[in-house]
């Protein structure tokens, strides 16, 4: 039996605004094995990048807050812990590799510099030693020429790069889990390959964890064990990753696969989701899903599904999915 | 709709004490004849220095005293305001415009015309403001319409790098792009495109500007180059009241008071625009959709 | 000339140079943003051009729509050279190409009602009496597949798919014989990009529309164009019919390309091609191959010598001295 490393249970995050509450994250629950990567798919409004904040308690305060769930780490749940127990986790044993670098890296502080701060506050390595152990770890994320790079700053560095020395800080930390989200969205699709590998070599060497937050199904297809689909704050269906892919069951799922442009359909029409993204300050009392839904019914409109289980490790929350 | 929705809101928020102050204000130098218990140059000797009311020697019939020459204090700062609004909107709306032309045309053209501009800007910055004032009124003489104009070429500068930080920012946007692939003209683009994203933050910046253009205007009268007696201005009663401080303090105080209530309006009122102008149209150009405080997920 | 072909581009180059001081500046350095640029667009058509960022692909799109001189070459709109064109003539082009590009929030002037947005190159080039221009906008909201009630209403009312369509709703209005397409789908989320793609592949059915579709994402590129360009580093590498180019790609960077974009199925083995090595300053890789500092084939002459555009097959034509059909 794999061992869970992250238990998410009924987790809910909320944005108290001028214009109302927005339910960002509302009952969502999954966990996180050892050594494997789960992925959170889902577009605009559908509450992934908050979920991770939440796990790491980061939501955006005074308007954002965990307003219920749980998340269990070792045997400690996270949600009651302050900001101060927090940062013994943070950049410990749970780092975050965001989609924009430029935002985490100090503008200011050369690369060396930066991860030496990390493989020292991580590693407890000092002084010479030090400077031996940056070089090696930038080395792992093969930034070329990384010895005549080392004291450059972080505008010297293409985005890339920079998602690699994010990499590199997340691999001196050690940690056991890891959350990306969406890291590879703004870069270059022979980039990503890159990124991507190294990323799964890594995970292999040390048999981290990994939480990959994206909204491209052609990565989660690539690179995840387990899948999660979120659709305005909820998990619509969740699923090993080749059940999610050949036997999905919900309607929203079927849609975006049915709406990726394959490298061989062309020309033909893609079969869309009609209609919008959700809006979360104006969310319908049933499904959020059923205004766009093709198979809805009047129950779908009026009563939230409850989350069923269609296989042990597939379930689905959905009214519908056993007459689609 | 959602925007006069937000609108409203914001309208709750807002600070009554300042718009009551520039309410009350216009008000005074609008009706200034009909508010003021005394004509306001009126002198009477025997008057002379009564302190305000509510001070043993002093009297209903002048509320707030009297000056040397017996003049109402209270009346005085009733005509005043109308001095100080006069300047004020004249010299904003002079600044203002010479200010927004050229910021929209240094913001908008850049290269060379923007680099020289801006060091023109730079220099004219480098100089203090006072010394500019007096070789002006020097060599034009003192009057409010000098004034205005004094304040009206010191102060485009804030106007002019303002606008053009706006324009510079606004220019990147993909609709002035497409204007201009949609073949419209230089003008067009300028005042449908750039200018109504840029306006925002010159009505805030104007009502910021009015309480400095006041302060502006009695520092140059105080120093004799602005109004000339007998017209009322709060600088010169501040300049007429200095002498008497110790013993007669309410010639210079009560005008003194009057100027910091206007600038404290004008701030509150101006810090409050910005507010509700500024973030909607941030996030309308940035990509805010919608919602207010949706985190992009 | 030949009448199928709305626009041709000769040998393009378009190079920046980096200046340095303000009031006497002096040029430091040259930044190749296109580089030797040759193809064309049949009418009726869509050549989509692709490339990774700094390709020069949105920079090639800026000089067809004539916001930028090129510093040699020519851009001819159905035969004519567009560098040519006096006020008048440039007045005329500006009705006959127009544009859509990536960013939703930043394409329309918040400040107007999107009746007016849509109507605007129509008031522009005097088309049409007001109320002849409302009742084409009208048609026009339809036409994108939104309700016509809408004119009156501002841009911030609405979500990023919808302003695309609103932004193409404009383009359209002044019924344009070429379409440039910068990145249009790229900010949209994964479901409603496939609305946009069906609109743009419909409209250009219906009103026989020529497009050039400039992206990053080949998948996407696929699906929508007829010819496809590969651009590298400021040069084109392979151009070919679409399904030449994605069966068999002869460039290695078109071949690492393409294996590099992961393929939605979890039980199909994929081997990307990881290409090893950085984007350098075009600059140093002068004098050979621009692409060989990261090229998993090079061989000796890749240093000395630049391969040039080659006809390899019919309509395939490839820059690499080892390619063969």
């Amino acid at each position: 039996m794999e061992e869970k490393i992250l238990e998410i249970k009924d987790l809910k995050t909320y944005f108290f605004t001028n214009a109302g509450v927005i339910r960002a994250v509302d009952g969502v629950s999954f966990s996180l094995h050892k050594g494997k990567t789960l992925g959170i798919v889902g577009e605009s409004g559908s509450g992934k990048s908050v979920t991770a904040l939440s796990i790491l308690g980061l939501v955006p305060r005074p308007a954002g807050e965990i307003v219920g769930g749980e998340i269990w780490y070792r045997g400690e749940d996270l949600v009651k812990k302050s900001n101060r127990e927090m940062r013994n986790f943070r950049g410990k044993k749970i780092f975050m590799i965001p989609q924009d670098p430029m935002t985490s890296l100090n503008p200011v502080f050369s690369i060396g510099d930066q991860i030496g701060e990390a493989i020292k506050q991580h590693q407890g390595i000092k002084g010479d030693g030090l400077k031996s152990k940056i070089i090696e770890m930038l080395k792992l994320v093969r930034i070329a020429m990384i010895e005549k790079r080392v004291n450059s700053y972080p505008h010297q560095f293409s985005g890339g790069m920079k998602q690699r020395v994010m990499i590199s800080m997340a691999l001196s930390c050690q940690p056991e889990i890891l959350i990306a989200d969406e890291p590879t969205t703004a870069l270059d699709v022979t980039i990503q390959a890159q990124i991507l590998k190294l990323m799964m070599e890594i995970r292999q060497k040390y048999n981290s964890s990994i939480i990959f937050i994206t909204h491209d199904l052609g990565i989660i297809a690539k690179i995840c064990n387990d899948v999660v689909v979120m659709y305005a704050g909820r998990i619509v269906e969740k699923a090993d990753v080749v059940t999610l892919f050949k036997r999905h069951r919900h309607p929203y799922t079927k849609g975006l696969i049915n709406s990726i442009p394959l490298l061989s359909r062309r020309k033909e029409r893609l079969l869309t989701i009609k209609g919008q993204p959700p809006n979360l300050l104006d969310l319908p009392d049933g499904c959020p899903f059923e205004p766009r839904c093709d198979y809805a019914d009047k129950k779908c409109a009026d009563h939230y599904p409850p989350t069923e289980l269609v296989t042990d490790h597939h379930t689905i929350c959905c009214w519908r999915w056993r007459e689609i | 709709m959602q925007k006069s929705h937000q609108i409203f809101k914001k309208l709750k928020g807002a600070p009554l004490w300042g718009l009551a102050i520039l309410f009350l204000l216009i008000i005074s130098a609008m009706f200034a004849e009909l508010i003021a218990p005394h004509n306001p140059i009126d002198q009477d000797i025997t008057q002379a220095l009564r302190p305000p009311f509510w001070i043993e020697g002093g009297s209903l019939k002048h509320i707030l005293g009297t000056d040397e020459l017996g003049r109402d204090i209270l009346s005085r700062i009733i005509f005043g305001a109308r001095i100080s609004l006069v300047l004020g909107f004249i010299a904003v709306a002079l600044s203002g415009f010479i200010g927004t032309g050229i910021g929209l045309t240094s913001g908008y053209f850049g290269g060379r015309v923007d680099s020289v501009i801006m060091r023109v800007v730079d220099i004219q910055l480098s100089m203090p403001y006072i010394l500019i004032a007096l070789a002006l009124i020097g060599a034009l003489g003192p009057s409010l319409r000098n004034i205005i104009i004094v304040i009206g070429i010191t102060s485009w500068v804030d106007y002019g790098r303002i606008v053009r930080g706006e324009v510079l920012s606004v220019k990147e946007n993909d609709f002035v792009k497409l204007a201009k692939i949609a073949g419209c003209s230089t003008v067009r683009i300028l005042s449908k495109h750039i200018f109504p994203n840029v306006v925002n933050s010159l009505i805030v910046l104007a009502t910021l500007m009015l309480g400095r253009v006041i302060i502006f205007e009695s520092a140059l009268s105080f120093l004799g180059l602005g109004v000339q007696p007998p017209t009322p201005s709060w600088g010169i009663m501040l300049a007429d009241g200095r002498q008497y401080l110790t013993y007669a303090w309410w010639l210079a105080t009560f005008p003194g008071v009057a100027i910091m209530l206007v600038v404290l309006g004008t701030n509150l009122v101006g810090d409050w625009l910005r507010d509700l102008l500024d973030p909607r149209q941030r996030t309308a150009l940035k990509g805010g959709g919608n919602l207010l405080w949706k985190k992009k997920s | 000339m030949n009448t199928q072909l709305i626009l041709e581009v000769k040998d393009l180059k378009k190079y920046f140079s980096i200046q340095k001081g303000t009031l006497f500046s002096k040029e430091i350095g040259v930044v190749k943003a296109i580089d030797g640029l040759t193809f064309h667009i049949d009418k009726g058509g869509t050549l989509g051009l692709a490339g990774e960022s700094g390709c020069g692909k949105s920079t090639t799109g800026m000089a067809i729509l004539k916001l930028l001189e090129p510093t040699s070459g020519e851009v001819l709109f159905e035969g004519e050279n567009i560098g040519h064109f006096d006020r008048k003539e440039t007045f005329i082009y500006r009705r006959d190409v127009q544009a859509v590009f990536q960013n939703p929030y930043a394409s329309l002037n918040p400040r107007m009602r999107i009746g007016e947005i849509i109507e605007e190159p129509m008031v522009v080039h005097k088309i049409l009496n007001p109320m002849g221009r409302l009742n084409r906008v009208r048609e026009l909201l339809e036409v994108v597949g939104m309700n016509p009630d809408y004119l009156e209403r501002f841009p911030h009312e609405f979500s990023g798919g919808q302003r695309q369509r609103i932004g193409i709703a404009r383009a359209l209005s002044v019924n344009p014989k070429l379409l440039v397409l910068d990145e249009p789908v790229s900010a949209l989320d994964v479901s409603i990009r496939a609305q946009i793609l069906n609109l743009l592949m419909d409209l250009q059915r219906e009103f026989g529309l020529t497009y050039l579709f400039i992206s990053h994402d080949l998948s996407v590129v696929e699906h929508i164009s007829d010819v496809v360009a590969v651009m590298y580093l400021g040069k084109l590498v392979e151009i070919a019919n679409c399904r030449d180019l994605y069966h068999l790609p002869l460039h290695p960077y078109t071949q690492a390309l393409l294996s590099a974009i992961p393929i939605p199925d979890p039980e199909l083995p994929q081997e990307a091609i990881v290409l090893e090595g950085e984007i350098v300053d075009p600059a140093s890789l002068e004098g050979g191959c621009l692409f060989r500092n990261r090229c998993p084939k090079i061989k000796e002459k890749c240093n000395e010598e630049e391969p040039i555009l080659k006809e390899i097959k019919k309509g395939h034509s490839v820059a690499c001295h080892f390619a063969s059909g």
